[in-house]
């Protein structure tokens, strides 16, 4: 409902609750959190040599749709943007300047993350989102230098949807990738996990376990009932403690089974964000250095309230974000097969995917044909994620047709012989090997060209 | 969450009071090691010493029945090195040692160094780069296209000799470093690979190294040994027998037979556990069986072509009709069996979803 009074000065949208102060400090630990995570996760990606090997060694980059302008920087360049994100994620900690470095920080992750699709990974897309959020919010309000050193007005108490905000993306993230386990791969073949548990039965204590297909299929189901549900668990202050448990246990065992980087440790920090009033209260009594001297309330009560055009902007924000979960649905066929929509969509570790694709050339001007390899082109990553995702199969052909041309002069064709083999199944023809993909063009709409998915098994 | 905690109990308990079930990777990745890696290495050891030993009576004096002598134990050197060559398991100083027992040589830097006076042993070889050593360094000096009167008429330059004696000598200790490298008595990097020290402390890392080495093996033969000489990666498509991988030698099919003579016995475990093995413990023991037929096809087709080089010329048909099944090989390896086994089929650890 709008409030009619505020509407000359400035909007604000006066939902019932949300002008609720809360304290400051979940939002202050989530924020050092959020710093120090990113910080480490930035050294390491240094100290694994990716800045090298992703961005500057390929030749070939596959950018988003809408974003072929994105292009990598020289070697200085990329090595100065990844010393940025390192400071701005130091001051994220601290809280210092803290305003700029969480939109400088959003800006450079997300130039990283638009540079090659090859690379791309859910909760890089999470961790995307996060610090645009953390933009609009106040989480430098405590436990901060800006709050130290005056340089912004220190406050024990911020509004309450600034809390509620990270906890709606979280439930989203989850709900979503639980919806997205409801097929019948995940329920009842317990794919991939069978895959992935078969290949770690030397895991210490329950490696001995992930041989038997009722351990899969019970995995499968947890899994899927655990992101269904622990949104809601942990929202509901009765279930969560053990739901928060629940969290450690899940995530750790990822951890331990699949290679997938930072993922549990941002998701074990994020989800600290559900502790509320009451047990931050608990936290003071442990930690005496925590509680507040005198209270100060941030902002005032009124200007609490969310302005309209933050909350259109919010709206939106989230609206897209389903949106884009959904389209898979304008989409004729399987979505794990096609990818039409995957990307964006927390389907997270749904697919045991693996390809390989021949492209074969052909210049119609002297009717010379030949084949090319992509690993003459590809990075070992790059390869991998292209041999069984369709639009990246375009744009390489693109790449190679557009090469040719310029060093020819002539027109060239290209084609793609793909093989594609998911979740156990026998590897199939993925595209139409007579279709011309130099002749089509690089859009969203569904791609004919892919050939329909049999469902069929060794 | 009520349900969670007693599973996870239950699971842990019974884990607890269960052994290991299912297939004994470790002893598949030990059976490998000992049965078909090192014992590959032994022959390779014993092919270089039998070449060096050519080699010295060559140096001594060249005539054609020394030469002829010396050109089939390289030969023999050559295939029991293709047959160990995918065995590139272990970090970077495998990887050198592989490139310095074959890798493209430098036709100039090999010719300034005979034309100089410095003294050419073992040593001098072994303080120059990978391109100035190994078998293809001695195949430019014991082979020519103008044959081998031509390859005599050079040899009568004593310091020719001498070159080619200093790179078999060098060959034949690279090729005991190897064996070394392997053997329990020494390095022992045969328990490491068992115990699966390689990529990330878990027995899915050899097998991951395991996998992606045959499947790198098989690309390779495609791309570079068949692809290119046969001239399908270039506009034009004329035959390029040149660049087959022993050209001079006329013995390219030798080699990539003796190469897929080694993707099998990785593959099978020789007579012991295998990754076919591997792949039946999961009810794929039909993938596993079209992987050997597809392998075994493209070797005896390739045994029954005689010269790759020439075939590439005279006979461009029969030389796409074995790429073709090695191709279906290359599918039913790197996306059937590889999404089966579930390996990251990449040589980086960057991660997953």
């Amino acid at each position: 409902m709008l409030n009619p009074g505020a509407v000359k000065t400035l909007p604000r949208l006066n939902l019932a609750g949300l002008e609720r102060q809360g304290s400051s400090l979940p939002l202050a630990l989530f924020r050092m959190a959020f710093g120090l995570l990113m910080f480490i996760s930035t050294v390491r990606f240094l100290a694994m040599g990716w800045v090298n090997e992703f961005y500057l060694v390929p030749q070939v980059h596959f950018t988003y749709f809408g974003f072929g302008w994105v292009k990598p920087l020289p070697a200085f360049g990329m090595y100065l943007v990844f010393a940025l994100m390192l400071v701005s994620t130091l001051l994220i900690t601290l809280g210092l300047y803290y305003r700029i470095s969480i939109i400088g920080f959003f800006l450079l992750f997300s130039y990283l993350e638009l540079l090659d699709k090859s690379f791309y990974l859910n909760h890089y897309y999470f961790v995307s989102l996060l610090s645009f959020l953390l933009i609009f919010l106040p989480p430098h309000k405590s436990l901060s230098l800006d709050a130290c050193l005056g340089r912004t007005r220190a406050a024990n108490t911020v509004p309450l949807w600034t809390h509620q905000i990270i906890k709606l993306q979280l439930a989203l993230v989850y709900f979503f990738a639980g919806i997205a386990k409801l097929n019948p791969d995940w329920l009842f073949q317990a794919q991939p996990l069978r895959i992935w548990l078969r290949a770690n039965t030397d895991l210490a204590l329950i490696g001995g376990f992930f041989d038997f297909f009722w351990v899969a299929l019970l995995m499968s189901w947890a899994g899927m009932l655990y992101d269904l549900c622990i949104p809601f668990l942990l929202f509901w202050r009765k279930t969560r403690p053990f739901a928060y448990l629940a969290v450690i246990a899940f995530h750790i065992l990822t951890a331990l089974v699949f290679p997938i980087g930072m993922f549990p440790w941002i998701m074990l920090v994020s989800t600290l964000i559900f502790f509320d009033e009451r047990d931050v209260l608990r936290l003071t009594r442990v930690l005496p250095f925590l509680s507040p001297k005198q209270v100060r309330t941030y902002p005032s009560r009124a200007a609490a309230r969310l302005p309209l055009i933050s909350s259109i902007l919010l709206g939106f924000f989230f609206m897209f974000q389903i949106g884009l979960c959904l389209r898979h649905f304008a989409y004729p066929g399987n979505v794990l097969w096609t990818e039409e929509g995957y990307r964006f969509s927390w389907r997270v570790m749904l697919a045991e995917k693996t390809g390989q694709v021949l492209f074969t050339l052909k210049n119609n001007d002297t009717g010379e044909n030949w084949l090319v390899f992509p690993s003459e082109y590809l990075s070992p990553q790059q390869q991998k994620q292209m041999s069984f995702q369709a639009d990246m199969i375009l744009q390489f052909a693109h790449f190679l047709r557009d090469g040719f041309e310029k060093s020819t002069g002539d027109d060239i064709s290209v084609f793609a012989e793909a093989y594609v083999s998911l979740n156990g199944r026998p590897s199939q023809l993925y595209l139409d090997p007579g279709q011309d993909l130099a002749k089509l063009s690089y859009d969203l709409a569904p791609r004919a060209w892919i050939l329909p998915f049999f469902k069929s098994s060794y | 969450m009520k349900i969670r905690i007693p599973l996870f109990l239950c699971l842990l308990i019974v884990s607890l009071s269960h052994a290991q079930s299912g297939f004994d990777r470790h002893a598949m990745l030990e059976n490998i090691a000992l049965n078909v890696v090192l014992p590959c290495h032994e022959r390779f050891v014993q092919a270089a010493i039998a070449f060096e030993e050519a080699t010295e009576r060559l140096a001594s004096s060249a005539n054609l029945a020394k030469l002829e002598t010396a050109q089939a134990a390289w030969k023999t050197a050559g295939s029991s090195w293709a047959h160990c060559e995918l065995f590139q398991f272990g970090g970077l100083e495998i990887m050198i040692l592989h490139n310095q027992i074959n890798k493209r040589p430098n036709l100039t830097q090999i010719a300034n160094a005979i034309n100089s006076d410095t003294e050419l042993s073992s040593a001098f070889i072994e303080s120059q780069g990978s391109s100035m050593k190994g078998l293809a360094a001695a195949e430019l000096l014991l082979f020519s296209e103008q044959g081998n009167d031509a390859v005599l008429n050079q040899l009568q330059n004593e310091r020719q000799r001498q070159f080619l004696l200093a790179l078999a000598q060098n060959l034949s200790a690279k090729a005991q470093e190897l064996v070394a490298y392997w053997s329990p008595t020494a390095q022992d990097y045969a328990s490491k690979f068992a115990a699966a020290d390689g990529a990330d402390g878990s027995t899915k890392g050899s097998i991951n190294m395991t996998m992606n080495q045959l499947i790198s093996l098989l690309e390779q033969i495609n791309r570079e040994k068949l692809a290119t000489p046969l001239g399908g990666t270039e506009a034009g498509g004329t035959a390029r027998p040149e660049t087959a991988e022993a050209y001079l030698s006329q013995s390219s099919s030798e080699r990539i037979v003796a190469n897929l003579e080694g993707a099998i016995s990785l593959f099978t475990g020789a007579n012991g556990l295998g990754i076919d093995d591997y792949l039946d413990s999961m009810d794929q023991g039909l993938l596993a069986s079209q992987i050997i037929d597809q392998l075994d096809a493209a070797r005896e087709a390739l045994q029954d072509l005689g010269s790759l080089e020439d075939a590439v010329v005279n006979n461009p048909e029969r030389v796409s009709q074995i790429f073709n099944v090695l191709k279906n090989a290359l599918v039913l390896t790197s996306v059937d069996a590889a999404n089966q086994l579930g390996i990251t089929v990449t040589f980086n650890d960057a991660d997953g979803d």
